[in-house]
This record gives structure tokens, sequence and C-alpha cells, in this order.
């Protein structure tokens, strides 16, 4: 029985067995953070429309996920990073510029203040430092998570988000003041 | 638990990434001083500002889309339907019956006995015990009756 309530790992299942309900579940669940974070990643929003769809495509139809291995939320982040990351590549390549990390999308909801703000502020982070907090607070991946997808230690992930975690909030206070 | 060992765990106690013994330290803590509280309050207002300011939905025809993608390749197929129908607790083959078989039993006595073929030489029944009330055969018939 699918209810609000059920894991994302039963959901997946029930999903790849034919269950709409199910996917409409997981689809609520993850379209809003899953979203937010490759339209970050990427910019343009028909282009993280286009991603979104290949991502979670790619988690129902790869079997290859065993959820005893981790939890489901941590594999569609990595997913989507990779893809991401992969769509960058190719974007550089065709463009020959650096890989800058896109500015943000002006629409309505950065006139809000605070969201630009904090927009900003983010955009004064490197690229690494953007892509650990992103993953961090809009992923809410663990440390441990964090450092399998980075291929570091634990101890090495909660330092760099700590600097980062540091970094963005010097430039916030200063976007702040300013 | 004072400042100095506090502020160093705040990020990480906002992450729920401490140990229980340390979150506890730190949240006895923060419970007794303004000034880390105050910290701790800024903090989780900025690491919230970053989820508010970029999680978006999408549009709703990447919604049809998909879910037209994922009904095509993973939708069940007639066998599966059908197995479904008979595995419910309340089986569907059992509901049609309970529905058909008092309309079928209605049916059959409404239009009562079928006509006999063509042909075929009547045949009248009569009842065996057949019993009229208040009938004379030895009197005059009706229609030999005088008026008056």
């Amino acid at each position: 029985m699918i209810d609000r309530r059920s894991a994302d790992e039963d959901l997946l299942a029930a999903t790849r067995q034919g269950d709409l309900r199910a996917f409409d579940e997981l689809y609520t669940r993850y379209e809003r953070r899953l979203f937010g974070y490759i339209r970050r990643m990427v910019g343009d929003r028909n282009q993280a429309e286009d991603l979104l769809q290949d991502v979670l495509l790619t988690v129902i139809r790869d079997r290859s996920y065993d959820p005893s291995k981790g939890r489901f939320s941590a594999w569609l982040f990595t997913v989507a990073r990779n893809r991401c990351l992969q769509h960058r590549r190719r974007a550089e390549v065709r463009e020959r510029s650096p890989g800058l990390p896109p500015e943000p999308v002006a629409d309505p909801e950065q006139r809000v203040a605070r969201t630009q703000q904090v927009r900003s502020a983010m955009a004064g982070l490197t690229d690494a430092q953007q892509q650990l907090l992103l993953l961090k607070q809009v992923g809410e991946l663990t440390y441990r998570e964090l450092a399998d997808i980075h291929g570091v230690a634990e101890g090495t992930i909660k330092s760099r988000l700590h600097a980062a975690t540091q970094a963005f909030r010097r430039r916030l206070a200063e976007l702040g003041e300013g | 638990m004072h400042c100095p060992d506090c502020e160093p765990r705040l990020i990480d106690y906002a992450c729920h990434e401490l140990p229980d013994e340390e979150r506890a330290a730190v949240a006895g803590h923060l419970a007794t001083c303004s000034g880390c509280a105050l910290e701790y309050c800024r903090l989780q207002a900025d690491l919230e500002g970053i989820t508010e300011a970029h999680t978006e939905a999408p549009r709703a025809r990447v919604y049809h889309q998909l879910r037209r993608v994922v009904a095509r390749e993973h939708g069940a197929s007639w066998i599966d339907r059908a197995r479904g129908l008979l595995v419910r607790p309340v089986p569907m083959y059992g509901a049609v019956l309970a529905t058909l078989v008092p309309v079928a039993v209605w049916m059959l006595t409404v239009r009562g006995p079928a006509p006999e073929p063509p042909g075929a030489t009547p045949s009248v029944t009569v009842a065996p015990n057949a019993t009229v009330i208040d009938y004379d055969a030895s009197a005059t018939p009706p229609s030999h009756r005088g008026v008056l």
C-alpha cells in the first residue's frame, strides 16, 4: 500500500512495477529540491527541466541501485550531479569558454531581496563550495554520503563544508551591509 | 560546555551531524547561553535561506511528460491487471456475480415459461385439486336467466 509515509525505496520499486501513484508521490517529494539543484547547476530553465526528466528516468530505469548500500536520495542527487557536470562539460566544449558558474536567471522570485542576496552570496563562492552547500542543504545528504560522492574522507568533507558555510555567511553579511 | 567549545560545533549541530552526547551538550549550552543561541539562530536562518533560494518547481508539462513515459515503460500489462482483479481482497468477479444473479432471477420470474415450439399440441394443464368457490354446476347459466 502506497501512502505519504512510504519509504523512497518502496516508492521506487512500486513505480517500476507500474504503480503511477507511487511515481506521483516520489515526484512530489523531490521535484522542487531536485529541480532547484539542477537549475542552479545549469542555469537555463529549459535545460534544467530536460535534465530533471533525464535524471528521474535514469533512476527509475537503472536497476543497479541497491537500497542496502545507501539512501535513495543520495543516489538521486549523485546521478543529478553527474548529469549536470556532464552537461556543463559539453556546454564548455561547445562554447569554448571557461566553466564559470551560471548566473542566476532573472525571474519574479528574485525580486525577493533575501533570495537575491542568498543567490548572490552563493555566486561569490567557488564552484566546489556551491555544490557542497547545495548537496548538503537542498539535497539533505549526510557527511558520509557527501564523502562517498566526492571520493574523500568524511573529515575532509566536514572541514570543506565548514569553510564553505563560513565563506557564504561572510559574503551574505557583506551584501547585507552593502 | 563553554562558548569556545560550542561555537565550532554549531554547523555540525545545525546539520544534525553531531554524536548524541555532543548534541545533548550543545543543546544544553544553547538553552543557557543567549549569545550562542542567537548565533545559532542566525546560522540556521542563513542555511535555510540556501534551501529556500534554491528550491523551485518545474513546469507542469515536465510532470505530465514524465508520467506518460513511466506509464508506457512500466505500466501494468493486461495480464497483470487481470491478475490484480483476481487477488483483490474482495474479488471483482464476486461483486459482478452478486449484482448479476439477482437480476437474472428477477428476469426469469417476470418473463414466465418459455413459448412452446410451433406445431406442438398445446397442453392444457389443470390443477389436480382445483376448487372453485361459490359455483353451482346445476344452476341455470347466467345468459338464460330472466332479466327481471
